[in-house]
């Protein structure tokens, strides 16, 4: 008679892999009679050891979630009516690619954008893939340059390897407790404990369990901050001013790996002063020898019989010129101890034991993270933490985080599989990729800059966009000055939503598509050198794909008439950008019959090894012979680690080698070295006597960007944001813990929970981003309510290589609220409604 | 000797995150929301910027002489004599709550549901199909260990035994509570921020 | 034996006094007669048997109700000692002779009990049932004796207890002079309120009716009666907030009155109390039943020597 009596019915254990964030832990699924009834870790996943954290945990509150989009929808009523009707996939696809064909026919390609984001489920490389095909240059996801971008941009074009994100499943040879002889790590702008508690945040806890000294810079006392040797509770905004004080003092003092910046970088190559360029020969460039007093070419990878200068400034035939080394120890310069302690609120004595621990407990690494790519400075940031490590030789030694370990060969764009056809984009179209001319190094991902695109929308100047297709989270939470896009959103004739559940942006959309939920999809993952799969375990109602969602647009469009669309079915034409596919069996066979498999036997058989252990973490690549027998090096144009980045100077002028044609010059050359920029906002301006707090902000771990917020497990952990201020400054401001707040900037303002604590640096404050399911069917659409993207920036001045606006280190005036935003829910019971429908229902 | 399971927790190695010790112990055990059978706290010390932070997960302590037991009217609430883990038999639960009451640390909750008292018994089903618990497979630090207490080659006692002085207790008001902390990495508090 | 016993088995749901892994011993199903421990005294009285802890009353589903019925349709034997056999009595005049009604619930069980006479040689140390006047019984079957079940030969009973109670004569005018003695402030601090007493007790009948759903988002259900407590904090708590009997003192004085005065007083003849002294010995504080009767008894001997003035 009870209902509760447990069935004996068989249990199906499917490995797969997480999706609630982008760390893809492996997961083993329990399901029974076609439902999945338990997720926990799966220890065979070398990175997550069998780890999972809650966002995994709560996937089957994600999956049965009562606010699932089910089937495509059409909007009837006006918009943010919520009224909709459901419509036929068929039908949707009809009416969608009408509407781009139209659109292309009396506007442009290129006045159709389309977005995706971070926030689970992402293929992002189908996005690009669609853009190009379709013909237009103008896509963009509101990370990119405010997230990894800027960091990829600057190892790759340093470095040719892989950038040391943790958050991003690299810097693997932190996954090595056992035999890693890392005694030091930097974690730089990051928090694993927040952001990958279970991948990262576990591999951390292990180096530290077995001695590895830490140094955490990070205005939050994090779990990682409170755990290190050294905390540098820094002010957002200012981590290239740290950087360069702590280049100089590497230099002054001698830290630095002399021998390997002499042989593996260019810093010894003269650079002419005025022109800024690298002095060459041929394809060689010039060093200044001081045993003949003479510049001399030198020739690739070295000649044992010169001694080049490492610091200088010489005058060659009437010209300047100085050693890379010399110009990037005039520019760290300035920054001496004191001058970082009072430029970044910290405490001198504190910086240079932190230098110390990382130049001399060695070997180090230094892990950088999101927060520096949130500002003007992005791109610097990066340069300069490549430069740190450069500089001691922490690369591709045992103990570094810079590797280029082996791969299996089965993904061959980073870490996603779609091949991203760049050359069916055509090239005047390419052109008009919105801010692409100004900010360069956007191409790198073939992106757009959002706020160019914003500005497009709003003054129609160049273009002006018209259709937003749209493949993620929400785009209102997480976009800088939500309440500037809501505006322009009103002046778009067509907007498509395509996301697991109905968010604020959902309420402007036209369409509605059902995505897939991770639980309901397919992927490969490479994870140090393991294969896993993530294979869906269930499907519900009509959800589909995204990565198959597009090909479907894409045909659509080529019956319609669309030419690129036509041929991007055709495989002989697609060569290796592969042609559209029907189904993700399809499309994923092409990838794992690089192990010899197909999809189905990979999905059987995985997780597995492609190759041991040992064969795969390959030290010194650079060392490998090429086919003449001389080594490697690096995948830059010198083959040296380019500390001086010339490229920066080319990649302003042209686009290369990003760009697949030329394009115009930006505005301005690109600096090849790391300039610190104080924050436009800045705590030192007139602006600070009304806003007087810095802004930062940083993940938690039961959300990732705009996800989770509709999943009870998670939602009574967090269920509003908190304000977190120190002591001082909530007295100050007459704040105490518990109370509501607002929380204002020149843009806007919107609340918060304070959060009173003396683990935050003084005067800066953290919010994390929100937005509330509970009242998107009210006015707000749940984006105005606790929003702090509502404070954010939008505007210039933008960081000159990629275009990142301002998400943090801006300023804001925190006061006490008469109580919280109305209709938000606060208490556990409150998300009962949300808990997951019952097997009935999912029907 | 008679075993006695609980719980060891590395509390260098706990990075706060809730997963497997909320998350995965709430789905694994159907608790209802605004309940969980462990509780987190986070102990902060000191004044900017000399600070110091642990996180400490508390779950019921297996204690040896448990006021819950000693207090259950029907007798439902009782310790296990396999493996030293009290446990709640919900047939003659009634959910009075005495033990609630009686419990130094607040580690047993009401099941409104089904009116019946609910707490940590280290995974008993999971342990009894030779699995680890919920909490233990699933954290990301890898904090949380188990196994008798009593028995000194187990995990357990090696670890408690390798930590030496690093090892605490919950404050004991004779309940002589079996669960152990160890805490290299900062000053262990004495708060009892449970009590409030 | 075993083979009487299984014989039972066919007809019967064997029941007697049993030691639980824990050291517990209290009433359970068993298998030979080999498993009754007869030398030390149950914890829990055979009350537990027909009138369970947790008991279902009826099932729900959604807006469709369907009565709980009894899964076992076989008669029961209780392998029980005078006391408890007494004790039955008593909740045979709360269920079924009470206010006109019989509960449908206590007597479809009730109905298929059938006793076997446990002998006690000595009383243990907390009893008193020959005050109480429960010593003796012909409620039985049969008797347990050598490890056999005896058809014929004549019982014997306690006839001396090493503890003796004189329960007060109190009558109506008194009440209210013993309610308000200050000697039941002594219970307030002493007193855990734990209900130890009432559970283990063979004549307390008191319970919750409750109604549990099977999981948060469940729509499905049953209403339960579980045993409840006069001695629980919240026993007499009400709709408002409002507790007439928020103190342990006032909390032991209902219970004692309704031990030695209340029932008589209703039922007349004889009390509930049936002197198996089971809650002294369970209580975590010691507090023995005997202790305050016969201290009770003190005070309205002193009561009525002064004319009813407080104490």
């Amino acid at each position: 008679m009870p209902s509760n009596q447990t069935s004996k019915k068989e249990t199906r254990y499917v490995k797969t892999a997480c999706r609630a964030c982008i760390a893809n832990c492996g997961v083993i699924a329990h399901v029974r009679d076609g439902r999945v009834v338990k997720l926990e870790g799966n220890p065979e996943d070398p990175m997550s050891k069998g780890r999972l954290c809650a966002k995994g945990l709560a996937g089957i509150q994600a999956l049965y979630n009562p606010n699932r989009i089910k089937y495509p929808m059409k909007r009837i009523g006006p918009r943010g009516s919520g009224q909709w009707e459901r419509i036929s996939w068929d039908e949707a696809l009809d009416i969608i690619a009408r509407k781009l064909m139209e659109t292309r026919e009396k506007y442009g390609a290129e006045t159709v954008f389309c977005s995706t984001g971070g926030g689970g489920n992402p293929e992002i490389w189908s996005i690009a893939r669609f853009c190009n095909i379709f013909g237009t240059p103008n896509w963009f996801e509101p990370g990119c340059a405010q997230c990894y971008l800027p960091r990829v941009l600057a190892y790759t074009m340093m470095y040719g390897g892989t950038d040391p994100s943790i958050a991003d499943s690299n810097a693997l040879e932190l996954y090595f407790p056992e035999d890693t002889p890392i005694k030091t790590l930097v974690l730089w702008g990051t928090a694993p404990s927040y952001s990958c508690p279970s991948s990262g945040g576990g591999a951390v806890v292990d180096l530290r369990a077995k001695g590895v000294k830490t140094v955490v810079v990070d205005p939050r006392f994090t779990p990682d901050a409170a755990k290190a040797t050294v905390w540098l509770p820094i002010r957002p905004g200012t981590d290239v001013a740290l950087m360069l004080a702590w280049i100089r003092y590497i230099i002054e003092n001698k830290l630095y790996d002399r021998e390997f910046v002499l042989k593996w970088t260019n810093l010894p190559f003269l650079v002419d002063t005025e022109t800024k360029m690298l002095l060459r020969d041929g394809e060689d460039f010039v060093v200044w020898d001081t045993n003949s007093n003479f510049p001399r070419t030198m020739p690739y990878p070295w000649d044992e019989n010169l001694a080049p200068a490492m610091f200088g400034t010489f005058t060659i035939d009437g010209r300047e010129y100085k050693t890379g080394f010399q110009l990037l120890w005039e520019r760290a310069e300035p920054f001496t101890l004191q001058k970082a302690a009072e430029t970044c609120w910290l405490d001198a004595e504190k910086i240079e034991k932190a230098i110390r621990l990382f130049a001399e407990n060695t070997p180090s690494g230094l892990a950088i993270g999101v927060a520096t790519d949130q500002t003007a400075n992005s791109v610097q940031a990066a340069m300069a933490a490549a430069t740190l490590d450069i500089l001691l030789g922490n690369v591709e030694r045992p103990g570094s985080l810079l590797q280029r370990f082996r791969t299996s060969g089965v993904l061959k764009v980073p870490n996603y599989p779609v091949p991203v056809a760049e050359k069916m984009l055509p090239p005047e179209q390419l052109k008009k990729r919105l801010g692409g001319i100004e900010h360069k190094g956007l191409h790198i991902w073939y992106a757009g800059h959002p706020p160019s695109i914003l500005d497009a929308i709003l003054t129609g100047k160049p273009c002006q966009p018209r259709v937003w297709i749209d493949r993620s989270g929400n785009k209102l939470g997480v976009v800088a000055e939500s309440q500037k896009w809501a505006k322009a959103i009103e002046k778009l004739d067509f907007i498509v939503h395509m996301h697991v559940c109905q968010t604020s942006f959902s309420a402007y959309a036209d369409i509605l598509l059902p995505a897939a939920e991770w639980l309901e999809t397919d992927m490969i993952v490479e994870t140090c050198n393991t294969l896993v799969a993530r294979q869906a375990v269930v499907h519900l109602w009509e959800t589909m794909d995204e990565t198959l969602f597009w090909s479907k647009l894409a045909k659509r469009c080529a019956e319609l008439g669309h030419e690129g669309c036509r041929k991007s079915f055709d495989p002989e034409f697609m060569g290796e950008d592969l042609a559209y596919w029907d189904s993700m069996d399809e499309f994923f066979n092409h990838f794992t019959k690089e192990v010899g498999l197909t999809w189905e036997e990979f999905k059987a058989k995985a997780p597995f090894e492609y190759l041991p252990k040992e064969e795969w973490r390959s030290y010194y690549v650079y060392l490998e012979p090429d086919e003449n027998g001389r080594p490697k090096g690096f995948n830059t144009p010198s083959k040296k680690l380019e500390v001086y980045l010339e490229s920066m100077i080319t990649l302003s002028r042209t686009g290369k080698p990003f760009s697949l044609i030329e394009l115009p010059p930006a505005s301005k050359d690109y600096e090849p070295l790391p300039y610190f920029i104080e924050p436009f906002e800045s705590p030192n301006s007139e602006l600070a006597k009304e806003y007087p707090l810095v802004y930062t902000g940083g993940r938690v771990p039961f959300y990732h960007h705009s996800t989770g917020r509709n999943i009870p497990a998670l939602r009574e952990i967090y269920p509003v944001p908190e304000l977190t201020i120190h002591t001082e400054d909530a007295q100050k401001y007459g704040v105490s813990n518990g109370d509501w707040v607002w929380i204002e900037s020149p843009r806007g303002k919107t609340r918060a929970k304070a959060r009173v604590t003396e683990g935050i640096l003084p005067g800066v404050v953290h919010m994390e981003r929100f937005w509330t399911p509970e009242t998107l069917n009210k006015d707000t659409h749940g984006w105005k309510e606790m929003n702090v993207n509502i404070l954010t920036s939008a505007s210039a001045p933008y960081n000159d290589v990629v275009g990142t606006y301002t998400l943090r280190g801006f300023q804001v005036k925190v006061y006490k609220a008469e109580g919280p935003p109305e209709g938000i829910w606060q208490k556990p019971e409150e998300f009962k409604s949300w808990l997951p429908l019952s097997e009935k229902e999912v029907r | 000797m008679s075993k006695q399971y609980t719980l060891v927790i590395d509390l260098d190695r706990c990075i706060g995150c809730l997963g497997g010790c909320r998350v995965a112990c709430k789905l694994e055990h159907g608790t209802a929301l605004g309940d969980s059978r462990s509780k987190m706290y986070t102990m902060e010390s000191g004044r900017y910027p000399e600070l110091e932070m642990y996180f400490l997960p508390v779950m019921c302590q297996q204690c040896e002489n448990p006021p819950c037991v000693n207090l259950c009217p029907t007798g439902a609430c009782h310790k296990d004599t396999e493996d030293g883990v009290i446990k709640i038999n919900t047939d003659r639960c009634v959910g009075c709550g005495t033990c609630k009451q009686s419990c130094p640390y607040g580690a047993m909750n009401f099941n409104k549901e089904m009116h019946v008292m609910d707490k940590c018994d280290i995974c008993s089903e999971l342990r009894s199909k030779g699995e680890k618990p919920a909490c233990v497979k699933n954290c990301a630090g890898s904090a949380i260990y188990y196994g008798d207490i009593n028995d000194p080659e187990s995990e357990v006692s090696k670890l408690i035994r390798e930590a030496g002085e690093n090892v605490y207790s919950l404050p004991d008001e004779g309940n002589k509570p079996s669960g152990r902390f160890i805490l290299r990495g900062a000053k262990w508090k004495e708060e009892e921020p449970w009590k409030k | 034996m075993e083979e009487m016993i299984s014989k039972l088995k066919e007809k019967y749901r064997v029941f007697a006094p049993k030691r639980f892994p824990n050291g517990s011993i209290r009433y359970g199903e068993i298998d030979s007669l080999s498993e009754i421990v007869v030398d030390e005294k149950s914890h829990f009285s055979p009350k537990e048997v027909y009138l369970p802890i947790v008991q279902t009353v009826f099932y729900f589903e959604n807006s469709h109700c369907a009565e709980s019925k009894l899964e076992d349709d076989r008669e029961i034997l209780i392998f029980a000692r005078a006391c408890d056999i007494n004790a039955i009595e008593r909740l045979d005049t709360i269920f079924l002779k009470n206010g006109g009604n019989e509960d449908f619930y206590y007597k479809r069980l009730r109905d298929k009990v059938n006793f076997v006479l446990i002998e006690c040689k000595d009383s243990f140390d907390s009893c008193f049932c020959v005050s109480m006047g429960t010593n003796r019984t012909d409620n039985f079957k049969g008797i347990l004796r050598d490890g056999k079940i005896d058809m014929e030969s004549e019982p014997i009973f306690v006839s001396e207890n090493k503890k003796s109670v004189t329960v007060p004569d109190i009558d109506e005018s008194l009440v209210k002079d013993v309610f308000e003695l200050e000697y039941w402030r002594s219970f307030d601090e002493n007193c855990a309120g734990c209900g130890g007493c009432t559970a283990v007790c063979p004549t307390c009948s008191c319970f919750d009716t409750i109604d549990v759903i099977y999981s948060e988002t469940s729509l499905d259900g049953e209403r339960r009666r579980v045993w409840g407590s006069c001695m629980r904090e919240d026993f007499t708590a009400m709709a408002g907030g409002h507790n007439v009997r928020k103190r342990a003192g006032d909390r032991m004085r209902f219970k004692v009155m309704h031990k030695i005065y209340d029932f008589r007083q209703r039922f007349g003849e004889t009390h509930m109390c049936v002197g198996c002294g089971r809650c002294g010995e369970r209580c975590p504080r010691d507090i023995r039943f005997s202790d305050i009767v016969n201290t009770l008894a003190d005070k309205v001997k002193q009561l009525k020597a002064e004319g009813g003035a407080g104490v």
